[in-house]
This record gives C-alpha cells, sequence and structure tokens, in this order.
C-alpha cells in the first residue's frame, strides 16, 4: 500500500502545491490532480535508485533535473492563465521535488513492469473518470500544455495589430473611409492602389507615405471585410444603407449622390470592362462614364486621362474613380523578384498619384489599397498585414 | 485437427452476436459509398461493372458468378457481413487456443460484443478491410509463432498462415488504404516476437514474401484496371474530387480571394467545394487544375509544437468508443497474466497515437479510421497472451453469460441506436429514417415520364435517396439508376453514367439542364452558373414537391442566344 500511496502524495504534492500557492477566490483553472510526467519521473527514480547497478549516481542527477524542469513548466503554466510573472515562485517546484524526494526515501520501488502497470492503470482512470467529471481532471499533461502554449503561429502579428501600432496610425475599423473625406464643393478623386498593403516593416510603410509629402491632410489604415478587388472598389464608395418600412435592404452609393449634385461621375480602369465582371457592377452602383482600354494599360497612361478630365474648360465639377493596374499580381513565384518588382511598380504607382495631386492643388485626392497582396507566394503575403490598407486624403 | 470445442465455443458466441444484430438491428450500409459500389456490381447503369474505384476489382470478380447465380442478393454486401463474422470467429478461436478455454472464453465474447454494433450494423469497406486485415495478420504472427515453437504441428501452422495470408489480401482489396494503415502494428508486432521467430528466419521470410507479391500483386491489378481509355477523366477527376469534396485543411477563403482576383469566379469555387461539379467544360479536371494549384499554396501547415496537446484531446474522444476498451482489456490481461510483454501496451499506444496526429494534420480523422487503429492495437495484442492459472469454469460461464445478457438487453432496448461512422456520436437510425420526403410519389413520377427524361440531383438528395431503396441484402435491379445521376459524390465521369445519359442525348451534365428532357432535383441555384458561362438568360421553374424533394426545369428565356454558339 505504502508504495502506491507514497508517489501518489508525493506527485499530489509537486503537481498542486504551485496550483494552491497562486489561488485566488474566483479563479477558474482546470488543473488535474497527479502530474503525470511527474509521476512517472518519481517512478523511474525510485527505481534507479534501488535497481540500477551502474551511473546510478548520475542518472538520479538527470531525473532529478528533468523533474524541476517539468515541475517549472507547470508553474508556468498556471501563471499564464493569470498574466502573472515566475519571479521568486521558481523556487517551488524546488521545494516540491526534493520534497517530494525526500518524502519516497522509505518506499520500496516497482520493478519495471510494476511502474508500467502502475501508470497504466492511473492513465485510463484519468480517461475514463474524465468523461464523468471533465471539471477536475484526475491526471495534468504539463508538457503537452507548455508545448501547445507556447507554439508560435506564422500568421498571429499580421492578423492582430498592436494598440500601438492602430493609435500610431489612426486605425479606423470602419470598411468605408470614402465618405468621410470627400468633400462636395470641389473635383474629387478616388484612387484605389492595387494590391497596396501595409508592410510589416514600419520603415517601408513610412517611406510609401513620404512620397506624398506636402500634400497629405490626413492619413490612416482601415479595415477590410475581404481581400478582393471588387469588394473594395464597391464597400468604399458606399455612402449609406438602410432598411426601408418593408424591411427591405437598400443603399446609395456615393456616384449616385454626386450626380444629384450636378457632379459628372467616372470611373476609369486601365483594362477590359469583362476583368473580374466590372461591366456588371460598375454602372449598378451609379457611374454615368467608364472609360475602359482594349489592352492592359499602365497607370501613368490612366493619370494622363484623368489629367485631361479634370482639365476640360467645362464648369462641370468631377467625381472620378480610378483602380490602378500596375502592381496587379501575379508578379513571379519567387519571393525575392516578386518583393523588388512589386515595391519598384508601387512606389511608381504612387509617385505618379502624389504628381498628380501636385499637379491639381484644389483637388480633392483620396488614395487607399484595395487589399493587401495576395495572389503571390505565402512567405511574401506574411510580410504585411492582413486585411488592413492604407489611406491618404491629399489636398 | 482443428480444436472442435474452440471452434464450436467462437461460432456460437459469434452465431448469437450475429443473430442479435439481424434480430434487433437496422441492416445498412454504414456509407453511401457502399451503396453505390455494390450496385454498380448489380449493374444499376445497365450491366454488372467490378470497377468498384475504392474496392478492389477482385473483390467484383469473386462474387460475379453468385450475381449470376442469384442476382435478386446483394452479394457485396453478404461478403462484408460474411468478412466480419470469420474474422471475429478466427480471432476468437485463436484467444481460446491460446489462453484457455475459460479465460479465452470471456475475452473473446468480450471482443465479439464489443465489435458487433460498430461493424455489423454500420458495415462499411474500410471497416471490413481493417477487421480482415488484422486477423489475417493475428493469423500469420499466431501461425508463425507456433511453427517456431511447436514444430510437430507444422501442417496446422502452416494452414493458419495461409489463412492469414488469404484474409489479408482480402483486406487489401476491401480498402488499401486500410490495409496499409496496420503495417507499422504488423511490423511492431514482429520486432515484439523476434526471439520466438528466430529458429524459423527463412519461413518467416518466405511469408512475406508471399504477402508481397500476393497484396501488391492484386494491387497493381486493381489500378491496372483503370488504364482503359474510358476510365482516363474518371481516374483524372478523383483527385480534384476529393480535395474539393472533401478536404478541410486549408484556407478556403484565401482561395476564393485569390480566384477572384484572378478573374475566376469564387463562386464557381464555392459550388465545387458544395460537392456540385458535373460539368465537363466550365469543371473540365484541366480547368480545376487552376483551383487546385491555388489550394496549393494555401494548405495549413500545423506547429508540431501543438501536436501532443491535440493528440491527447482526440484520445480524450477515443475513450467513448467500444474498441478502446476492448484495447484497454486486453493490455490489462497482458499484465494480469504476467507475459513480461507489457513493452506492447506503449508502443501500440505511441503508434494509434502517432497515426491519429498524422490524420488530425490532414483533418481526416474519422471514427471508422480512429477504430480501425484501435482494433489494430487490440487484435495483434492476441498473439502475446498466454495460458495462466485458470479461474474455475463457474465463473467463466457466469461471466460469459453476463456478458452476453448484458448485451441482449442493450440492444433489445436500443438496437438501434449505432456510432456515426465519421464522428463516432451515438446515433438512432431511427430519426434518420424520420424523413417526410415522398419518395413513392417521386419514384411513381419518374417512372410516369418517358425513358428518354433523366434526373440530375443535388448528391445530399441523391444520397437521402438512396436510402429508401431496397434493403442492402437485397440487390438493386439492373438498370435502376440508369437515369438519375448526381452532380457531386464520385460517380461524375465513370463510363457506365456518361454511357447512359449520352444515349439519352445529354452531352455535358449541368449545361444541359436547359435541355427539355432534363430535370433537376433539389438543385434550383443553378442560374447564376449558367449565366456566367453559357447562356444569356435561364430560368427555373418548380415543377413538383414530393414533401421536400422538389423538381425543378430549367429553360432558356426566350430569345436568348446561347453565348456558345455566337
Amino acid at each position: 500500500m505504502k508504495r502506491v500511496l507514497y508517489p501518489l502524495i508525493a506527485a499530489a504534492l509537486v503537481t498542486i502545491a504551485p496550483f494552491l500557492s497562486t489561488f485566488e477566490k474566483g479563479q477558474d483553472i482546470v488543473h488535474g490532480l497527479f502530474d503525470f510526467s511527474v509521476l512517472a519521473l518519481l517512478l523511474v527514480f525510485l527505481f534507479v535508485r534501488d535497481k540500477v547497478p551502474f551511473a546510478r549516481k548520475l542518472l538520479m542527477a538527470i531525473i532529478l533535473v528533468t523533474l524541476y524542469v517539468v515541475a517549472i513548466a507547470d508553474l508556468q503554466n498556471i501563471l499564464s492563465y493569470k498574466g502573472w510573472r515566475v519571479g521568486w515562485r521558481i523556487i517551488i517546484p524546488l521545494a516540491t521535488c526534493l520534497s517530494a524526494v525526500v518524502l519516497l526515501k522509505p518506499v520500496k520501488a516497482f520493478g519495471l513492469h510494476g511502474v508500467s502497470l502502475f501508470l497504466f492503470i492511473l492513465l485510463m482512470a484519468h480517461f475514463y473518470l474524465y468523461q464523468i467529471f471533465p471539471s477536475q481532471p484526475l491526471l495534468e499533461f504539463p508538457i503537452a500544455t507548455w508545448l501547445a502554449r507556447t507554439a508560435s503561429n506564422p500568421d498571429w502579428a499580421r492578423n492582430n495589430l498592436t494598440t500601438e501600432f492602430k493609435e500610431k496610425n489612426n486605425a479606423t475599423d470602419s470598411v468605408s473611409v470614402t465618405r468621410y473625406y470627400v468633400d462636395t464643393t470641389r473635383n474629387n478623386v478616388v484612387v484605389l492602389v492595387e494590391s497596396w498593403g501595409i508592410p510589416m516593416d514600419s520603415t517601408l510603410f513610412t517611406k510609401e507615405l513620404a512620397v506624398f509629402e506636402g500634400s497629405i491632410k490626413d492619413y490612416g489604415i482601415h479595415f477590410r471585410m475581404y481581400s478582393r478587388t471588387r469588394t473594395a472598389e464597391r464597400e468604399d464608395l458606399l455612402d449609406s444603407a438602410w432598411r426601408d418600412s418593408t424591411r427591405r435592404r437598400d443603399s446609395l452609393f456615393m456616384p449616385n449622390r454626386f450626380a444629384a449634385l450636378g457632379y459628372k461621375t467616372s470611373f476609369l480602369f486601365g483594362g477590359d470592362s469583362t476583368i473580374q465582371w466590372r461591366y456588371k457592377y460598375i454602372h449598378n452602383i451609379g457611374f454615368k462614364e467608364s472609360f475602359w482600354t482594349d489592352s492592359a494599360t499602365t497607370d501613368i497612361v490612366m493619370a494622363e486621362k484623368i489629367d485631361s478630365l479634370l482639365n476640360q474648360p467645362d464648369s462641370v465639377k468631377h467625381f472620378i474613380a480610378w483602380t490602378t493596374r500596375d502592381t496587379r499580381f501575379p508578379i513571379s513565384d519567387n519571393v525575392a523578384e516578386t518583393e523588388k518588382l512589386y515595391y519598384e511598380r508601387l512606389f511608381g504607382t504612387l509617385q505618379i498619384v502624389a504628381d498628380l495631386a501636385k499637379k491639381h492643388p484644389d483637388v480633392r485626392f483620396l488614395v487607399q489599397g484595395d487589399h493587401e497582396p495576395i495572389l503571390s507566394p505565402l512567405e511574401f503575403q506574411r510580410k504585411f498585414y492582413r486585411r488592413w490598407v492604407p489611406f491618404v486624403v491629399l489636398n | 485437427m482443428i480444436d472442435k470445442r474452440a471452434a464450436l465455443y467462437t461460432l456460437s458466441i459469434n452465431l448469437f452476436f450475429l443473430g442479435l444484430c439481424l434480430v434487433f438491428g437496422n441492416l445498412r450500409f454504414g456509407a453511401i459509398d457502399d451503396y453505390f459500389m455494390s450496385g454498380i456490381l448489380s449493374g444499376i447503369y445497365g450491366e454488372n461493372n467490378v470497377h468498384l474505384t475504392f474496392v478492389n476489382a477482385l473483390y467484383g470478380y469473386c462474387l460475379l458468378p453468385l450475381y449470376n447465380l442469384f442476382p435478386k442478393i446483394n452479394w457485396y454486401y453478404i461478403g462484408e457481413l460474411a468478412s466480419i463474422f470469420i474474422s471475429l470467429s478466427i480471432a476468437g478461436y485463436i484467444i481460446i487456443r491460446k489462453m484457455g478455454e475459460r479465460w479465452g472464453l470471456i475475452l473473446a465474447t468480450l471482443l465479439t460484443a464489443l465489435c458487433a454494433s460498430d461493424y455489423y450494423l454500420v458495415i462499411q469497406f474500410t471497416q471490413c478491410a481493417a477487421m480482415l486485415s488484422a486477423v489475417g495478420m493475428l493469423c500469420i504472427v499466431y501461425g508463425l509463432d507456433k511453427l517456431g515453437t511447436d514444430l510437430e504441428k507444422k501442417k496446422k501452422a502452416f494452414i493458419i498462415v495461409s489463412i492469414g495470408i488469404v484474409l489479408l489480401c482480402w483486406g487489401s482489396w476491401m480498402r488499401w488504404q486500410a490495409f496499409l494503415m496496420g503495417a507499422p502494428f504488423f511490423a511492431m508486432m514482429f520486432l515484439m516476437k523476434t526471439r520466438e521467430l528466430r529458429n524459423s528466419k527463412k519461413t518467416v521470410l518466405g511469408t512475406f514474401l508471399i504477402i508481397f507479391v500476393a497484396v501488391f500483386g492484386s494491387h497493381l491489378f486493381d489500378r491496372h484496371m483503370y488504364h482503359l481509355p474510358e476510365y482516363k477523366t474518371y481516374i483524372e477527376f478523383q483527385g480534384p474530387r476529393a480535395l474539393l469534396g472533401d478536404g478541410q485543411n486549408y484556407n478556403q477563403q484565401a482561395v476564393y480571394e485569390d480566384l477572384d482576383e484572378m478573374g475566376y469566379s469564387g463562386k464557381d469555387f464555392t459550388m465545387l467545394t458544395d460537392w456540385t461539379f458535373y460539368d465537363n467544360e466550365a469543371f473540365a479536371p484541366d480547368s480545376i487544375r487552376i483551383i487546385t494549384d491555388v489550394i496549393d499554396r494555401y494548405f495549413y501547415r500545423y506547429n508540431l509544437q501543438s501536436w501532443p496537446a491535440l493528440v491527447l484531446r482526440a484520445l480524450q474522444k477515443s475513450v467513448q468508443s467500444p474498441i478502446f476498451f476492448a484495447w484497454m482489456s486486453f493490455c490489462f490481461a497482458l499484465f494480469v497474466l504476467r507475459t513480461k510483454k507489457d513493452l506492447w501496451v506503449w508502443f501500440s499506444l505511441v503508434m494509434v497515437l502517432f497515426l491519429i496526429g498524422y490524420l488530425l494534420n490532414l483533418q481526416r480523422l474519422v471514427y471508422r479510421v480512429e477504430t480501425g487503429l484501435w482494433l489494430y492495437a487490440t487484435i495483434l495484442t492476441i498473439p502475446l497472451l498466454k495460458e495462466r492459472s485458470n479461474i474455475s469454469k463457474r465463473i467463466a460461464v457466469t461471466m460469459t453469460f453476463l456478458i452476453a445478457m448484458c448485451n441482449l438487453c442493450v440492444y433489445a432496448i436500443s438496437g438501434f441506436q449505432v456510432r456515426a461512422p465519421n464522428t463516432g456520436e451515438l446515433v438512432s437510425v431511427q430519426n434518420e429514417l424520420v424523413d417526410y420526403a415522398d419518395y413513392n410519389g417521386l419514384q411513381a413520377y419518374m417512372d410516369s415520364l418517358s425513358d428518354s427524361t433523366v434526373f440530375f440531383m443535388k448528391m445530399n438528395s441523391y444520397m437521402r435517396l438512396s436510402r429508401k431503396k431496397n434493403p442492402p441484402y437485397l440487390a438493386e435491379p439492373k438498370g435502376s439508376w440508369d437515369r438519375i445521376y448526381s452532380f457531386g459524390f464520385w460517380t461524375p465521369y465513370f463510363p457506365d453514367v456518361e454511357k447512359s445519359f449520352r444515349k439519352r442525348g445529354i452531352s455535358n451534365p449541368i449545361k444541359d439542364v436547359v435541355l427539355d428532357n432534363v430535370f433537376v432535383i433539389d438543385e434550383p441555384l443553378l442560374v447564376d452558373f449558367l449565366e456566367r458561362h453559357y447562356y444569356d438568360k435561364v430560368q427555373v421553374d418548380t415543377i413538383r414537391n414530393f414533401g421536400g424533394m422538389v423538381v425543378y426545369k430549367y429553360s432558356l428565356v426566350t430569345d436568348a442566344l446561347m453565348r456558345a454558339e455566337q
């Protein structure tokens, strides 16, 4: 009896002491009674102590160190739930491990088969009891918990912006920002820069913003529901949405609003209207004019087109939306090459827009990304925050 | 030569449990796949066909003579039942022989009792394969072991080994992957038995050679069956089909967005993942490759670090399955009998957990596969058991009787409850029967239309309909599914299916739903797809509603020109 009970008590001591010493009223941490690896190590320790004829001291020392490490892992698991630091508490596992060894001094060791049976019975008892009492497990598996807890997820940082970053960059959760910055007293140009995301390397982002130096009125970052050009083209031009008396959904898009104010509304894209089914919805969201080109046309040409629209001698005011195209993916399967070409083209397009804005200081420009780079090697995609894009208000 | 008492015991145990299942259980296939495989074999598209796809064609060839003699009986199902019965009986026989009549009787009864519901009532080719292969391996190990220790009974040992090889082959026919899954356990068992087998190295090697040739030979033969030109598209489509239909281990949202950005419709992708893909132009195997290439980029890569915790959680769930209890009992027996082979307990546990981890990584951990793993671990524990101090006859008989009676009560009260082959949760078959659709009305309506009419069904309705046809032991009449097809499932591009709708003037299932002789059941959402790919304007009308099974008719709006013709 003593041979069974003492190891159990010793294991429970190592398992429960850190739990109790950090216990707070109202805490809700499910923790087993016996640490499985601690119990296994203690049983093996006894076996080595009593039955191994060689290298006994060395083996015992190794087991003791392992025991201590496991106990620390368990302590850290508990503390991580509470957000506490380990600090001086590191001595708790040391004390419990040493007392466990002392406690087991008078106990006779089991043979290997005995150890095996002991652990097997406990393991099975744990799993079956767990079906009945899930709130109080018999065993604790600290190593598995520790490994899972400390596993790093490469996508975590890009999905979760830090508060500092959000505050510094005027982050808004709103999916459509255009309506807050358009100016109903003058010409407006809304530019959607293809695949302009927010690089996780903040110096690069600063460099991108620096292109617009001199004309920036406001800037920030905002969230997209989906990473698609089509979504961005539509949702950003949404002025308002409501339900009418019959609960039917209805919405007003900005081109319609501006058309009602006497604006000429135009959409430009340097390509065919069938690409991404634009011919189906551009008209639907209210653009009276749309400019397409038969073959892929670079951003510089389209910028000239906008320039000529704005320079028209008539007194009509313009509301122009333009989706750029130079940075369209796929670019390459090679990460380094993708990165090089992407930034080359992106800075090119941003410069074109900045120049256009400088040329027309009386026109309100709203420049934003449609989505972060997708359709490229995953390794490259991971360099950008997921679903966040920058926006810049010029003039 | 054969131990008559042991054989009698094991047969009566197995007959008792088979009887319980037949009397109180609901006889049905555990998976619809079996229904259609048996259908293909019995000729639901017109002719008997042995191209069963998941099960080796040799199984089909073996059953063909029976189908010709008694075409009314579904021999595929009888074969599966027989495989379980034979396997469990042989396992029981070996248990009794190894442990003596008394302990053996109890453990053999326990094993059969714990397997009966999962294997007879939810019969499924994957489970049959695991059961046959496991018992095949058991026979081989047991026979070789006997040969190594007891040279006088050479002939008997050889017979047992041969039975093992036959069962192993049969298992590999029923499902190749389920057989492969057992190979690590088999190898581990030989490691445990090295001492006993050291005298019969040549025989062991010879046996391995025979197994290797027989098993891989029949597998290659089966693969070769699909090299015919008419099976080319069918085989080519299997990979994308499995990935799109069953694949869960990739970032679907990212794939959708990438496709949209490339100018393909994300909606097409959603259709494909919803098992609506029988369109041989828009969704031809080479067109789909663009989509599967994008998927390749977004497979989830699991962090190895989180594996132990995930596997422990899966183990938590495994504990609820009956076969786990069998494994545990057999492991206890290893300890109690002081076999000194208790290392097997940990070996087999680690191996099962490793394979569970592997399947979790693929997000393909389903109950029928998981139980297969535990079954291998359980059955292969048997060769390590041995005879030891006997209990009194009275205790043995009482225990056996108790197990039998408990089961009798359980089956009588809840024989309709089975464990779902995917989740392992206890489900009532009765619940599934509560389906208010008027299948007889639908059938009568189908029969009332001319033979040139065809029906395309949404996959779920197609599978539901199959449940309402004949009970599993009766074969579907020839040609009974000749006019009914699904947009999904694994039958698209199957040559018999293609042949039967082509002779009715249809060349592309989804595109041709607008033809006069095509009706669609339970799929009213194709308009968007048809207008995006083929026609200017399509309309869909409800023709009849059979309590939830709705018959639709698609048609072109007048003057709409086919874009293809422009």
